[in-house]
């Protein structure tokens, strides 16, 4: 059974990848709510350009109206245009309160101001940028049916839940999800958006009572995201509950449920490995298999190379040092057989292993730290390209790998790459394909 | 009797004292794959990588590991006295070199001589050495 594979839109800068390593690569893209209210001729242009083929959802992002404030200011102070513009579309109380204070629940506790929340925030969806697909010079060419194309479902308001809040945002999500039921337009699909912390999947009761009451809502899907939860750093209890509450989501009548940020994982689980507790995962242009809710941002970038048979993206000098070790850079032909042979790395290795040092390449720059001027190094763009394609060509394998293969060759590629690595990682680069292994199959025996 | 020792950087500016005293062309601050090489210092067509700190050997025994991919000896320079017997054979087996600063006498010793890198991916080194003349601080 296929698994969906969908990736987030970032920047217009990465609209080409959503086309590698072909147009079909992608069941569907995600566009942030901020980017289509900032930019909807540009969001317009690129889904009729660039991913036609591909359904689109557009994430109203309503939750980021009820952190604190200085998560959507600029350096100056003033809320970012891109969320200003969005909560503009949502009507006088986003407007008034966007970098001034956090959304209560207490602020939707009046139905009617709730309805004309829901309403704004579902018409933004329907319309904002849909609407300016007919401008675009290429409408001509697609036919009235599919110039206008709208998103693949809507997702009503929504809000991210912890065990502490839970109990005052889940009402107002279910009511909000209610009305929009209620009031959907012939053929249009509602898909919830359940965003939870890490604490809130760890009980088995929790989670069957938020699968209930979200179900209940007769939405047509889900999109799910655990807070800052990366596969490959999770333990046990988190990874069981990630799969639990997605197959509790999915229900006995299947409903689609898209992981916003999986990683192999989560694709695993969406395979028979997992008795398909997604329908499919999302992940963004080498990032985005796991995000914190509230933004964190910062970091040096550094360039990382994504190990097959690891499932993991390795910094460069880690990559090196293990494959070198391993005795595999020792020449292309031994690189292709034991590591990758993708397009991407016949392109960049070639018939020259030394030419690994392109998914490395970096360039110096003097930075100011603390104790005075320092040289670091930051990768070049075309190091970042050519670690990208590599990642997108590897993750594709992926999802095909896990849609077709039977559950205990999955188990066993894990189990393969422990063996290949251990001796060069140590125990602390495969653990999580032991503990991915074991937590499948106890999940289903 | 020098005055005692507050930072990392003045361990590091006795250590590049040390080492061109004993004949090393010496350079700090030098990136190499993404983190900074406390000093790399050279001599005799040698490149020594030397991670300075002023106590704890956990970080930089992490970083040396990348180093053992360019450089010729890979050395770990720490502000103590002595060292734990296990310490002291882990490093052994590792090949790396151990300069202690000494406050006593306030001097530098060779308390484990590195061993020349067998592990050097010349690719990689080439990648460096290109951009070694380019970079860092020449001190």
């Amino acid at each position: 059974m296929p698994i969906e594979h969908w990736m987030m839109f970032g920047t217009f800068a990465e609209q080409k990848h959503f086309a590698y390593p072909s147009d079909s690569s992608y069941a569907g893209v995600l566009v942030n709510g901020n980017m289509a209210a900032y930019a909807p001729d540009g969001i317009a242009a690129f889904l009729m350009e660039r991913t036609r083929n591909l359904d689109y959802v557009i994430d109203p992002l309503t939750h980021a109206f009820q952190h604190d404030p200085g998560a959507v200011l600029d350096a100056e102070g003033k809320p970012k245009k891109a969320l200003l513009a969005l909560a503009t579309e949502y009507g006088e109380l986003a407007a008034q309160i966007i970098g001034q204070r956090p959304m209560l629940p207490s602020d939707l506790a009046d139905t009617g101001i709730l309805d004309d929340f829901v309403d704004r925030v579902l018409e933004f969806q329907r319309t904002y940028v849909s609407s300016r697909m007919s401008n675009n010079p290429n409408a001509k060419y697609l036919g009235e049916e599919n110039a206008c194309r709208g998103p693949l479902a809507l997702i009503p308001p929504y809000f991210y839940l912890t065990e502490t809040s839970l109990a005052e945002w889940l009402p107002l999500m279910k009511k909000a999800a209610e009305r929009a039921v209620v009031n959907k337009r012939n053929g249009e699909k509602l898909y919830m958006s359940i965003v939870v912390s890490q604490g809130l999947i760890l009980g088995e009761g929790q989670r069957k009572d938020l699968a209930d009451q979200v179900r209940q809502t007769g939405c047509d899907g889900f999109f799910l995201w655990v807070d800052n939860l990366d596969e490959n750093q999770a333990g046990g209890p988190e990874l069981q509950g990630l799969i639990h509450l997605a197959a509790c989501l999915r229900g006995s009548d299947q409903r689609p449920v898209v992981n916003r940020h999986g990683g192999y994982f989560s694709v695993m689980a969406a395979g028979v490995a997992g008795n398909h507790a997604f329908s499919g995962v999302m992940h963004g242009p080498e990032f985005g298999e796991f995000r914190s809710v509230v933004p964190v941002g910062g970091g040096i970038p550094i360039a990382r190379f994504y190990i097959p048979q690891l499932h993991s993206r390795v910094k460069y000098r880690a990559a090196l040092r293990y494959l070198q070790r391993k005795g595999w850079l020792a020449d292309a032909s031994t690189f292709h057989s034991n590591v990758c042979d993708c397009r991407a790395c016949q392109e960049v290795i070639g018939d020259d292993a030394n030419r690994f040092t392109r998914y490395g390449e970096s360039v110096s720059k003097t930075v100011n730290r603390r104790y005075g001027p320092v040289a670091m190094e930051f990768p070049t763009p075309e190091t970042k390209l050519r670690c990208l394609r590599h990642y997108l060509q590897r993750k594709g394998r992926e999802y095909e790998f896990c849609g077709a293969s039977t559950k205990q060759r999955t188990l066993d590629d894990l189990e393969s790459g422990v063996a290949a690595f251990e001796s060069v990682s140590g125990r602390e680069g495969v653990d999580h394909l032991r503990l991915w292994k074991s937590v499948l199959t106890t999940e289903n025996g | 009797m020098r005055p005692a020792m507050r930072s990392e950087s003045q361990l590091v500016e006795m250590l590049v004292e040390y080492l061109k005293s004993t004949g090393f062309e010496v350079q700090t601050e030098l990136p190499n794959m993404g983190q900074s090489v406390d000093v790399v210092a050279h001599k005799d067509d040698r490149l020594w990588f030397i991670e300075a700190k002023r106590k704890g050997l956990g970080r930089a025994l992490a970083q040396c590991k990348a180093h053992e991919l360019v450089a010729d000896y890979v050395c770990i320079a720490l502000l103590s006295s002595t060292i734990l017997d296990s310490t002291r054979e882990e490093l052994g087996r590792l090949g790396y070199g151990l300069l202690l600063y000494k406050v006593q006498d306030c001097a530098w010793h060779w308390e484990v001589e590195p061993r020349l890198n067998g592990s050097v991916w010349h690719p990689q080194r080439s990648v460096f050495e290109r951009n070694w003349t380019g970079g860092g601080n020449a001190d």
